[in-house]
């Protein structure tokens, strides 16, 4: 359904000597109806460039998206406006995502008067349901952001998104903030949405656990590329730094402090990284090879997307 | 003496213009020395203010009551002047936000030196020498060129490491680290584990941890204390707590992780205004007799659970 093809972003700053980030570096990207996609990865991997890309939030440097069959890339911002309607996101920080001088109903009605010109009373039915399906009581609608929750925020913003029917969200770290117990009502939530209303996700996490948890597919992403994409990925993970997350992280919410840990504490990795030509993941890799100083093409195996020279 | 810290009975009420808040509710606890003690819970359950109040750091409108002994001597009760000497020189605070806790017109260096020409006494250059000195041992490269920067110009982890620092620099006994892990990467997580590891290893010191972050916890505390609604509802070391909770809330909490089932705990978070007649977590516990809606349990002698189901 919705498809990145050879995405590229650069972020320039500087008016005289330009400073030149490459945020997100070639990424190819398919995501179906009603699937769920986890992207995991540091911070700083271009995760969330990635995300807000898809949804021309942040227009691609060189690169198309294709959603139901159109290029995005290429129609007008009159047409793009329409597409939105399929396409929403949940950010990251709720408390920044909602107008804190308007009322909750208000925010959840926007996208309602932007697009669909309902009256008055289908409009506020249309509210009372959203507002039942996300778990939230009707006395919420008249508060303010202020006077809310971490949790009943984060569930105002999914009402929002979901007023007009998307097929294509994209939650960028949305329980990131959250407790536990919070995040766990979120994240149901979310699912059983998904299941209802045939929604497909890209979750944006870098908690490797919840990725396991709700995901049909994972990509890794490290340093604007996707290194590993596939199902299963955290069981026996193919690529160097898919193993180094998990074997550091661990994966029942348990950290091992090891060696591949003190070369990280060393020094700050993300400056080295960006600028290493070849893979980017050269300096840090315990199976490295000359070969690693280039390049590295994306492979198949066994459904199973690997961007390493290990496996060519 | 085993104890670093004794807190015995402690209520701390935030007084507003016609109600009370209840956010510390007769708490007892210790920290023995030379452990780490985390203390968990949601947010809003008053576990900042718990810590807050060991140092007095709180505002003018709270009521407190009990008993905080620090080698015996009751920091309740004590004058400010005296409570200024403990204050960064024997317990030291790591506040909960790194990003605002430093004070973004002056040179990280010198406020890192700040508690060491204070407490210690030294001059402001031996101070700086020592700065350079902690700051290449938490890893904030190169550090001649560190001192004398602004806060802006730190990445987040590496504010962090400079407060943990500064906490350190006067060699305290005993540490508050408040949500140390908010808003950090899981990735980022482990250094933070392995900084108060090495810091407590070196300096031999206790540790008092604020968080709801329960791996976090797990990775590096001796024993666990579980906070709900202003009380303490579980005591036991972190082993056991991971292994075989006994309350009813500590369930639910482990529970909630996606290790474990991502079971969110049913119900709202109850007012703190007027928390629930009997047990406070009676409305969400799936274990409720008659007895939880009328009587508040006793504290079990032996495993420290507030609960009837031990009583």
């Amino acid at each position: 359904m919705l498809e990145g093809i050879n995405l590229y972003k650069v972020f320039e700053s500087g008016f005289i000597s330009k400073r030149r980030i490459v945020a997100v570096d070639g990424v190819n990207l398919k995501i179906d109806e009603g699937e769920t996609l986890v992207l995991v990865g540091e911070s700083g991997s271009g995760k969330s460039t990635l995300g807000r890309m898809l949804l021309l939030l942040i227009k691609p440097t060189i690169g198309e998206v294709h959603f139901n069959g159109l290029n995005l890339t290429r129609i007008k911002a009159k047409e793009l406006r329409k597409i939105r309607q399929k396409m929403q996101l949940i950010p990251q920080h709720p408390e920044d995502a909602l107008d804190p001088r308007w009322r909750i109903q208000d925010s959840i009605a926007e996208p309602l008067r932007i697009h669909n010109r309902m009256n008055k009373s289908e409009e506020k039915e249309t509210i009372y349901k959203l507002v039942e399906m996300v778990g939230l009581q009707e006395e919420h609608l008249t508060r303010y952001p202020h006077e809310l929750s971490g949790g009943e925020l984060q569930r105002a913003v999914i009402a929002r998104a979901i007023t007009l029917n998307p097929k294509f969200i994209v939650c960028d770290e949305p329980t990131s903030m959250l407790d536990v117990s919070v995040q766990a009502s979120i994240i149901n939530l979310l699912l059983d949405l998904q299941n209802k209303l045939g929604l497909a996700y890209l979750f944006i996490t870098h908690d490797l656990e919840v990725a396991k948890a709700i995901a049909d597919r994972i990509a890794v992403m490290y340093c604007g590329q996707i290194v590993e994409e596939g199902i299963k990925i955290f069981e026996e993970p193919l690529h160097p730094y898919t193993k180094m997350l998990v074997k550091s992280l661990g994966i029942n919410g348990t950290f091992n402090t090891g060696v591949e840990f003190k070369v990280e504490l060393k020094q700050d990795i993300q400056n080295i990284s960006i600028n290493q030509k070849g893979c980017k993941f050269y300096h840090l890799c315990p199976e490295r090879t000359d070969v690693c100083l280039k390049q590295p093409e994306t492979i198949k195996i066994n459904g199973r997307k690997v961007k390493c020279w290990l496996y060519n | 003496m085993n104890d670093v810290l004794v807190v015995k009975d402690l209520q701390v009420h935030f007084i507003l213009e016609n109600t009370s808040v209840k956010a510390v509710d007769g708490v007892s606890f210790n920290v023995h020395k030379g452990e780490t003690l985390a203390l968990i819970g949601e947010s809003g359950r008053g576990k900042s203010v718990l810590g807050m109040t060991i140092l007095r750091l709180l505002p003018k409108n709270v009521r407190v009551n009990g008993k905080i002994l620090f080698n015996e001597s009751n920091l309740l009760e004590l004058p400010e002047e005296e409570l200024r000497k403990i204050r960064g020189k024997e317990i030291a605070l790591i506040p909960q936000n790194p990003a605002t806790s430093l004070n973004p017109v002056l040179k990280v260096g010198i406020q890192i030196a700040e508690p060491m020409e204070i407490h210690l006494g030294i001059d402001r250059k031996t101070a700086m020498q020592r700065v350079v000195n902690l700051l290449n041992y938490f890893d904030i490269n190169p550090a001649e060129k560190r001192i004398n920067e602004y806060p802006h110009q730190y990445s987040g982890g590496m504010k962090q490491r400079a407060l943990v620092a500064m906490g350190t620099s006067t060699k305290p006994k005993l540490i508050i680290a408040d949500e140390p892990t908010k808003g950090v990467d899981v990735t980022k997580k482990l250094r933070v584990v392995e900084l108060f590891r090495r810091t407590k290893e070196s300096n031999k010191l206790s540790l008092l941890i604020i968080t709801h972050d329960l791996p976090f916890a797990e990775k590096l505390a001796d024993r666990i204390a579980v906070m709900y609604c202003g009380q303490i509802v579980e005591t036991c070391d972190a082993k056991t707590f991971f292994e075989e909770p006994l309350h009813p809330y500590s369930k639910a909490l482990l529970d909630s992780l996606p290790s474990r089932g991502l079971k969110p705990i049913k119900g709202y978070s109850p007012s703190m205004v007027n928390p629930p007649k009997g047990c406070r977590f009676h409305p969400r516990c799936e274990y409720a007799t008659s007895k939880c809606l009328e009587e508040p349990p006793p504290i079990a002698n032996g495993n420290g659970v507030r609960c009837w189901l031990y009583a």
